[in-house]
């Protein structure tokens, strides 16, 4: 495992909602730390008690350095915050506050679906380029689509070509944004978008394209080298995912999209495997045989033993169609929900022996 | 732009009908807690009772062909006499709305074929989110393209998601005062903030993080929505044995997982109940048999 980790300087945990991604990438991040690499988690929406167990839950934004682990630092990308101050940096303050102000700004940049992803992938890219660190390990927003997180970039770009910003912002001609437009085609489009969405929108979306234009370039800029960056030999992807049906057919999904855009994907995580008691037999003490309490606990055992073994069955059917040879690492399921920095220390243990006997 | 003046125009006239409109369902949660199985088993049962019923899905990739074994696109797919299943896109939906105004259908193409207006309808996503919900509320304000149906359940997102979601036309209506865009925002926000059309699920499973993530979630459609959501609770275990009974058993793992099963799930509900909120309770099924699992728990929630 510590090889994975020492190979790359990135490494991105992938996957659907509520498989336990933030969990396992501190994990990581702890057992990175404890091999003597300085790494840094970067993470989106962590739970309370994972953010205090971090000593990030006071700092959004900041690089945070996690003082019950010697070199790990953790950082929660807030997307409004991130977003306010890359405008900052790329904009004079007079148009970043005329933007600061545009109604529509405030309104897309906390809902902006993929300014969250773009945020956190510019940061990504930031603390990257600092030198900070030996390894940074990203855990994503849930997505349906594991490529769609990775596009944020390149769609928020699409937005800033010439093009568009030249339909809707010209500050020197106030009247007749669409006289401006020359193409009879274009002209009638215009014309439609104006009749379904009335002259204030325009107007806000003019004010607002007006001031955007100015970070075209710099969007640019950082759409092509998170491209370059993620996909490189330095950044791999792990993908994570649970242990039932749904689950596993979701990751199936995501693993081919990250082979169709050929991103290196170097580790499956299925979290929340049996349960510990699930492991080897136990037997049952002789003096219980007279409890009629323990007749419906073996019942209930029995029970829950078939629930398990029917999706070892689907896990099989579905690990066959995997397809590619890179190393699936079960983890059990931990019976409480890991937020502690101990639970943590535990989860990166098990990570590191599953790793090993896989 | 003469022929646009008639769409202006459009916008404001209802349909001529005596149709009340379907009563809207929305299913949340944080991801991975079966609000997808929840959305389903809710409309089988609504469907069951006679209601005919649409259950929605959002977004390009489907959950439900596992369940129903059927390819669900936009147009409604006929799983029995009451019970049709549809996916909706953002873009698609778009596309329906601006169509149906704008009626001339080269204009139409002209739009979305356009390069600007491509990028502007992936980048700039409250559109989107405009015009999911603006689809979803089309019934009661009869707008759009009719949908006969008596209850409509959209499996409505995860969380976070599920914000944006309701944040597009709420925040919308306050940006833009006037023209059709903030009237259709605004009158959006009515349907959703009206709990006699709209009401809202929030699944949970009796664990903590999935329990903190629906509670902030409900106070915030409380606070911001005016209407409280109901709290389903979902993967609960009916245990024959109380963590009374398990004492005696204690230090076996087995009754030991048990026991900590239990003890979370009176945690969970409790923390809900401080909330005063009403919770549905949805037993946890040992089987990973997807329709099956649907058809067990819409006759639970039948018994509701």
């Amino acid at each position: 495992m510590i090889d994975l980790l020492r190979d790359h300087k990135v490494l991105i945990c992938c996957g659907t909602g509520g498989v336990g991604k933030t969990s396992i990438s501190a994990s990581l991040g702890v057992l990175a730390a404890r091999n003597g690499l300085k790494t840094l988690v970067l993470t989106i929406d962590p739970a309370q008690r994972l953010a205090q167990s971090l000593g990030i839950e006071k700092a959004p934004g900041g690089d945070v350095a996690v003082s019950a682990q010697a070199g790990l630092s953790a950082a929660m990308v807030d997307a409004r915050l991130e977003f306010d101050q890359f405008v900052l940096g790329a904009l004079d303050k007079g148009i970043a506050k005329g933007l600061f102000d545009n109604r529509l700004y405030q309104q897309l940049v906390s809902n902006l679906s993929g300014s969250q992803e773009f945020t956190s992938l510019a940061r990504l890219l930031q603390s990257h380029r600092s030198g900070h660190y030996d390894l940074i390990i990203l855990d994503t927003p849930p997505t349906q689509n594991a490529v769609d997180f990775l596009r944020a970039p390149e769609r928020l770009y699409a937005l800033f070509q010439d093009s568009v910003v030249g339909w809707f912002a010209n500050p020197e001609a106030d009247e007749g944004w669409i006289k401006r437009t020359f193409h009879h085609g274009t002209r009638l489009v215009t014309g439609a978008l104006e009749s379904v969405t009335g002259s204030t929108f325009i107007q806000e979306l003019r004010d607002f394209f007006g001031h955007v234009a100015h970070l075209k370039d710099r969007i640019a800029k950082i759409s092509q080298d998170v491209s370059t960056l993620i996909h490189s030999e330095d950044c791999g992807f792990i993908l994570v995912t649970g242990f039932d049906e749904t689950k596993l057919r979701e990751s199936l999904e995501f693993q081919q999209d990250l082979q169709n855009e050929k991103l290196r994907l170097r580790a499956v995580v299925v979290n929340r495997w049996f349960p510990e008691w699930t492991q080897g037999e136990r037997s049952w003490p002789e003096s219980w045989q007279g409890n009629p309490d323990f007749q419906v606990l073996k019942s209930l055992h029995t029970q829950f033993a078939d629930y398990f073994k029917q999706r070892q069955v689907v896990f099989d059917k579905l690990h066959d169609q995997l397809g590619v040879s890179v190393p699936v690492i079960k983890l059990p399921d931990f019976k409480n929900s890991v937020q502690g920095l101990d639970d943590l220390g535990r989860m990166a243990t098990v990570l590191e022996e599953k790793w090993r006997s896989k | 732009m003469p022929q646009f003046a008639n769409t202006y125009i459009w916008l404001f006239v209802r349909r001529a009908s005596s149709w009340e409109g379907s009563v809207i369902h929305l299913i949340t949660g944080k991801g991975g807690v079966g609000k997808s199985t929840v959305a389903a088993s809710l409309a089988w049962k609504l469907a069951a009772a006679g209601r005919k019923t649409l259950l929605v899905e959002l977004g390009e990739r489907s959950y439900f062909r596992h369940i129903f074994g059927a390819e669900i696109s936009v147009n409604p797919v006929f799983i029995n006499s009451h019970l049709s299943v549809s996916r909706w896109e953002g873009e698609a939906c778009l596309r329906e709305y601006i169509q149906h105004f704008v009626k001339v259908e080269k204009v139409v193409r002209l739009f979305f074929d356009n390069k600007v207006m491509k990028a502007l309808v992936h980048a700039a996503p409250a559109l989107k989110e405009l015009a999911l919900l603006g689809k979803i509320t089309s019934g009661p304000r009869r707008v759009g393209p009719p949908l006969p149906y008596d209850e409509l359940v959209v499996d409505a997102y995860s969380t976070g998601h599920f914000r944006a979601l309701w944040r597009a036309p709420v925040g919308m209506a306050e940006a833009i005062p006037f023209g059709p865009m903030g009237d259709q925002s605004r009158s959006i926000s009515q349907i959703i903030k009206d709990p006699a059309q709209t009401q809202i699920y929030v699944t949970v499973i009796p664990e903590e993080l999935p329990v903190t993530e629906g509670l902030e979630l409900a106070r915030d459609i409380q606070n911001e929505l005016e209407q409280t959501p109901k709290i389903v609770l979902n993967r609960w275990l009916e245990s024959p044995l109380t963590a009374e009974q398990l004492r005696p058993f204690a230090g076996h793992d087995f009754a030991a997982y048990l026991g900590q099963i239990l003890d979370r799930q009176e945690g969970a509900l409790a923390q809900i109940q401080t909330r005063g909120l009403t919770v549905l309770k949805l037993p946890w099924v040992f089987s990973d048999a997807m329709a099956e699992k649907v058809r067990t728990l819409a006759a639970r929630l039948e018994a509701v």
